[in-house]
């Protein structure tokens, strides 16, 4: 182009020069050229202040205007599109999920604009949509018909519709709109809903999310939600359709983290559906729990109160049933306390299992006199014994030549008074009264569980303890977390306390056999607990209830304990029972039975080979 | 603009040759200034076609300018024609795109579907249900076949028919009343007892419903006393009687003198 303008002037000039005939004549030059410079020159000057004028603006657009204009742009082009983190599973320990999270759909609608886009024939018409969300969303008609009569401009018609059905929905009734929900769904419904919890979607939130109410689900609520992320792209005014390309942010989200519990949802519900058989049978009340732990670490495997709810429909449990007594509640242990003195005695050499003690009829502590449960006179009890039918007298003349110091110490080598960790919400740590405030009848009361209260996960640790060749670990419920980053972290196994030497727990474990023993004149308190081809640890223990009216014992309403292990050799389970006020007469060795029968059959635990030893527990004059 | 007025030329000038070409040959019979026309157009057809001496570098400028502008051109128009097709091609994909994921929509969601279906249908409760509809029954106390080294076999426990449990708290079931079919609960010293066995048992509690008639004869309830009566009979009168009165063994002696303190304690610790 630069180069071009002298050339068609060359090429002319050589054609006339050459004898062609001129294409254009000169311009005449003269007074009209004078005018049209000046013409020219004012012109140019017009040009340059226009220039000038659009130079300016365009700076004042480009620098001054430039933030704010820009910005206004992008409020008419762009949509932050936030890309929500889905809510992180809860599975159990085999991968069975207890908790998960689908898309839905919420199907939301302006019921005043319906009737105005249908000012005759709204009532045909909304029947005809309530006739198709409900059946869509498995609702009731009338329920939502109801909605769609309201005199309000929003009205939720179903909340968790099928993404694709509502889809569906909406392209038949063009008045309704469609929000975005997830759907938290519990496969087994009530099983585990006391830990598990429940979570619903919470429209207080920005942006609106489920958000866990109870159980874990409320506990691990950080953990389980993601972060919500954001993608910023261009879409046409009034429209929800993306110009290709034109994303220019993306955040993505980072889903919520998986939570594996140590629960075995089998086990979970075959426990749950036997307390709550044994509970309708002996009339205990349902805050009465079962805990089933893995001997070797401690993880809870069941955990099971008499009371549950439904978390797909929360509003309708009642605050009883969405707590979890299991770890709430403590409760007075009664005779499943005597491990302590016998461990202790056994440890210490103060006693052997077949020393024979002289009980009396009674025993007077300070200014208090201690029976056992049944009338006798001087008996001779062996120390497994003592055990074994819960002589209360007994019990108290080993922990007397034990000492109060050491008993104490050893209620907190049990891991009793401090709270377990086991990382549910609203743990208790049970009350043991410190040494400085025993008065001297308390030292009548602890040794045989009375004057202090304990949680059922506390109490399973005990003899978790013993099962465990002396070595307690605090029970735990969380085995793993999974991060967005699909790393597995397992929940550390806290630090065991190692209570009494292996020889120890193995004489305890055999002492505590004796309990479940059923032999002419040497029958323990626990003998419906045998499991047939087994040898069953465990204790029995009944414990009276304080009135808190007057601070005092009730006579006759009792928490009845059970704890138990198997085998006692070597064992795999133990397990903790408390019932909370039954029938009179009841025992909780019947339940024990049942599950620790469940266990044997389930993970096939060889049999022990030969016949339960008897043991002998009195001395027969 | 220049460009194409060039080109004109050029290719005015090309179709002139041809005829000068063929009437070459009675040249010498013209004039003198007709021949100066011939020798000026000769030396224009050299320099179009490049014959004879190539010596003016500036007569050769218009024919590269007018392949390089061609050039131009043509890249422009195929610009313009792959911009377009691009962008057809782009609006084409995006509306592909679309439906893909509307298709993939549709599939998560029924990937979904079927996920909540397999876990409810695997989940404890239903799998339990599902058995308990097939007329499968939880066994309780199963007998088991020991075989030891030198292929003895050996029967622990004792073999008998596993009873369907009594659908679990049917509504008004008679509480006080004799109790049910063992729900669950069977008496254990019956099977390890050999003396309160089939022969010394009570075995008339009741039936559960007959859907499973069992062989043998029914385990009695928990709660019949009769059975825990037969071993008492036979010991010293000391070991007495039914567990249920041995299972609330450690209460009494707190009864008697409620101690204050431990009750606070404990008071607090249920609060």
């Amino acid at each position: 182009m630069t180069t071009a303008p002298p050339r068609p002037r060359s090429r002319p000039s050589g054609a006339t020069r050459s004898g062609g005939p001129p294409r254009r004549p000169a311009p005449p030059r003269g007074r009209l050229a004078r005018a049209d410079n000046a013409r020219y020159k004012i012109g140019r000057l017009v040009l340059v202040a226009v220039l000038a004028v659009a130079t300016l603006k365009l700076v004042v657009v480009q620098t001054v205007q430039a933030p704010a204009l820009s910005a206004a742009s992008a409020r008419q082009a762009q949509t932050k599109i936030p890309l929500p983190a889905e809510r992180g599973p809860i599975l159990d320990r085999n991968g069975n999920a207890l908790a998960f999270s689908v898309e839905s759909s919420a199907v939301v609608t302006n019921p005043r604009q319906i009737r105005q886009v249908h000012p005759t024939d709204a009532p045909a018409y909304t029947a005809a949509i309530a006739a198709a969300v409900a059946q869509a969303a498995g609702l009731q008609q009338a329920d939502v018909q109801a909605l769609l009569d309201k005199d309000a401009a929003y009205v939720v018609l179903a909340p968790n519709v099928d993404p694709d059905v509502a889809a569906g929905l909406r392209k038949k009734f063009p008045e309704l709109a469609l929000e975005r929900r997830e759907d938290r769904q519990y496969p087994a419904g009530d099983i585990a809903a006391n830990i598990v919890g429940s979570s619903t979607w919470n429209l207080d939130t920005t942006p609106a999310r489920l958000s866990g109410r109870v159980g874990l689900e409320y506990s691990q609520d950080n953990l389980l939600t993601g972060v919500d992320g954001l993608r910023v792209v261009d879409t046409p005014e009034g429209s929800n359709n993306v110009i290709p390309g034109s994303q220019s942010f993306v955040r993505p989200a980072v889903q919520g983290s998986t939570l594996q519990l140590t629960l075995d949802s089998d086990l979970q519900y075959h426990v749950q559906q036997s307390l709550s058989a044994y509970i309708q049978k002996s009339g205990a009340k349902p805050d009465s729990s079962v805990v089933v732990l893995d001997r070797r670490t401690a993880q809870v495997l069941a955990l099971a109160t008499g009371e549950t709810f439904d978390p797909k429909n929360l509003g309708a449990a009642t605050p009883a049933q969405l707590s979890n007594p299991a770890v709430s509640n403590p409760f007075e242990p009664g005779s499943v306390n005597k491990i302590v003195t016998m461990s202790a005695a056994i440890e210490d050499g103060i006693a052997k299992p077949t020393d024979v003690l002289d009980v009396p009829g009674s025993i007077k502590v300070a200014d208090r006199t201690i029976h056992d449960d049944w009338v006798h006179g001087l008996d001779h009890y062996t120390l497994t014994g003592v055990l074994a039918k819960s002589s209360n007298i007994g019990t108290i003349m080993t922990a007397q030549k034990l000492g109060e110091q050491r008993f104490a110490d050893m209620l907190t080598k049990f891991g009793l008074g401090q709270p377990t960790g086991v990382g549910l919400p609203g743990e208790s740590a049970g009350v043991v009264p410190p040494l400085s405030t025993w008065s001297g009848s308390t030292f009548g009361n602890l040794p045989i569980g009375q004057g202090l209260s304990m949680t059922i996960l506390q109490m399973a640790g005990m003899y978790q303890a013993i099962a465990n060749d002396g070595l307690r670990i605090p029970p735990r419920i969380i085995e793993s977390t999974t991060g967005p980053d699909g790393v597995r972290v397992p929940t550390p196994q806290p630090p065991g306390v190692q209570v009494v030497s292996p020889q120890t727990a193995a004489t305890v474990r055999q002492m505590l056999m004796a309990v479940t023993q059923n032999a002419p004149g040497q029958k323990g308190t626990g003998a419906a607990a045998a499991v047939p081809g087994y040898h069953v640890a465990g204790k029995t223990g009944t414990a009276q209830q304080v009135n808190p009216a007057c601070g005092c014992y009730y006579s006759s309403t009792y928490w009845i304990t059970f704890a138990g292990m198997l085998p006692e050799q070597n064992p795999d389970f133990v397990v903790g029972i408390m019932l909370d006020a039954p029938g009179g007469g009841t025992s909780a060795a019947p339940l024990f039975h049942d599950i620790a029968s469940y266990l044997a059959q389930r993970d096939k635990i060889p049999v022990s080979p030969d016949p339960t030893p008897i043991q002998t527990l009195q001395i027969w004059p | 603009m220049s460009a194409s007025v060039k080109e004109r030329t050029a290719t005015r000038t090309r179709t002139a040759t041809i005829p000068a070409q063929r009437t070459a040959a009675p040249r010498e019979t013209v004039g003198t200034s007709t021949k100066k026309a011939y020798a000026r157009r000769d030396d224009r057809l050299k320099r179009v076609l490049g014959t004879g001496r190539v010596r003016s570098t500036r007569p050769a400028a218009p024919a590269g300018r007018a392949q390089f502008v061609l050039l131009v051109m043509v890249l422009l128009t195929a610009g313009l024609v792959a911009t377009l097709w691009l962008s057809t091609a782009a609006a084409s994909d995006s509306y592909r795109l679309q439906d893909a994921r509307a298709a993939a929509q549709a599939l998560t969601a029924q990937s979904e579907r079927l996920h909540r279906d397999v876990a409810q249908m695997s989940s404890a409760p239903a799998l339990a249900a599902r058995a308990a509809q097939l007329g499968m029954v939880p066994v309780q106390d199963p007998a088991r076949l020991v075989v030891d080294a030198s292929g003895a076999v050996t029967v622990v426990g004792e073999p008998k028919a596993a009873v369907a449990p009594v659908p679990v708290a049917p509504p008004a079931a008679k509480p006080g009343s004799t109790p049910a079919a063992p729900v669950g609960v069977t008496a254990v010293t019956d099977v390890t007892d050999p003396n309160a066995g089939p022969g010394g048992g009570a075995p008339a509690a009741a039936q559960a419903g007959g859907a499973q008639p069992p062989a043998q004869p029914v385990p009695p309830a928990h709660s019949a006393p009769a059975t825990q009566s037969a071993p008492a009979a036979q010991s010293a009168p000391a070991a007495q009687s039914a567990p249920a009165a041995q299972s609330a063994p450690a209460a009494p002696p707190a009864r008697s003198t409620p101690p204050t303190p431990a009750a606070r304690a404990t008071g607090t610790g249920n609060g």
